[in-house]
């Protein structure tokens, strides 16, 4: 195990060990819970054995393990992207629906030639 | 470019006062032209209301200075919202033909009536105002090529054919402004209210009237790059939902 591997691996250790206290402490989504887990137990893998990507990338038709990773990435970036998109413009459109009741509350008349 | 001889036919005769109607403007920093779009506004109808978009102007002051309802976003959401919030006012004050008007003066005050008439008769629930069979003035080349493609664009999206798709000048019926709910803040909201139209199955017609261009409403108004913009935010409001 070379350096990178020793501190990698600790990290993704105590990251591991924190989802298993969280878990345990209280209410969790569960697929979120999960999707985290496996996101580091997935990279814990990936570090401490760097030749299994590539058995992984040349059993689905690819020819290297880092390619792999970065179709991997790519995907997972464009599906994040869109799902903050969606939830930022629903945010927006709940924003929007208090900006315009708080409008039509403090709506206003106006007087010809006030000031 | 002139598109068209900018005097038509004489105005059919207005109807001051006209309770049914109201005309809704969205005004964002238009505190230098709004005073003028509404003295004249007003002189013909009683049923005003100006949304301020979170203008950093005084667009909100300018609009208390007149006989109209003054309504502001604490924030700027964009023309989609701020028309939205109009009619929203409008309809809840019983509004029975709402008029969507620029705040900028590039709308003549003659062409309310040709667009109020066909949906007050009954015959249509919209009436779309189209420079492209009224005219315009000094329209730069680059604006009406834009415009044509989204056009284009329209009829291949919302697969409804007219001759204008981003006039911000129209006539809804009470019913299809309760029908069409506008949900894209910004620009892409005049491409969102043809869908609308379309998927609600709304009649409507088209009525000439004409566009007046000048270096400050073309400094202000929309880019024509911006129409890329629009046309993601059309794509991926349908998704997003």
């Amino acid at each position: 195990m070379n350096v990178f591997q020793g501190v990698t691996l600790t990290i993704l250790g105590l990251a591991i060990v924190r989802e298993l206290i969280l878990f345990r402490r209280g209410p969790v989504s569960r697929g979120a819970w999960l999707l985290r887990v496996c996101v580091w137990l997935g990279a814990a893998v990936a570090i401490a054995d760097p030749g299994l990507t590539s058995r992984v990338a040349q059993s689905v038709g690819i020819n290297r393990g880092a390619d792999l990773i970065s179709y991997s990435f790519i995907l997972a970036f464009l599906v994040v992207s869109f799902y903050f998109y969606a939830r930022c413009a629903r945010l927006q459109r709940q924003l929007t629906e208090v900006i315009r009741h708080l409008a039509i509350q403090e709506a206003r008349r106006g007087e010809e030639g006030s000031r | 470019m002139d598109t068209a001889p900018v005097e038509a036919s004489p105005p059919p005769p207005t109807r001051p006062g006209n309770p049914d109607v109201w005309v809704v403007v969205a005004a964002y920093n238009e505190g230098k032209r709004l005073g003028e779009t509404l003295r004249r506004l007003c002189e013909r109808y009683q049923n005003v209301v100006v949304v301020d978009d979170g203008s950093k102007d005084d667009t909100r002051e300018v609009a208390l200075h007149h006989r109209v309802w003054a309504l502001r976003h604490l924030i700027n959401c964009g023309q989609g919202a701020a028309l939205q919030t109009g009619i929203d006012f409008a309809l809840a004050r019983g509004a029975q033909v709402l008029v969507t008007f620029d705040a900028d003066g590039q709308h003549r005050l003659d062409d309310i009536e040709r667009l109020v008439e066909p949906v007050q008769a009954g015959r249509v629930e919209v009436a779309l105002g189209s420079r492209f069979l009224g005219g315009s003035v000094d329209m730069p080349r680059s604006r009406w090529l834009v415009l044509k493609l989204g056009v284009l664009f329209t009829r291949l999206f919302s697969r409804i054919k007219v001759s204008d798709t981003h006039n911000g000048f129209r006539a809804l019926s009470r019913r299809a402004a309760q029908t069409i709910r506008i949900t894209q803040n910004r620009m892409a909201h005049a491409s969102e209210i043809l869908d609308q139209i379309r998927q609600h199955d709304l009649s409507f017609c088209e009525v000439p009237v004409v566009i007046r261009y000048t270096e400050d409403t073309l400094a202000k108004g929309q880019s024509s790059w911006n129409s890329l913009k629009i046309v993601a935010e059309l794509l991926l409001g349908r998704w997003v939902r």
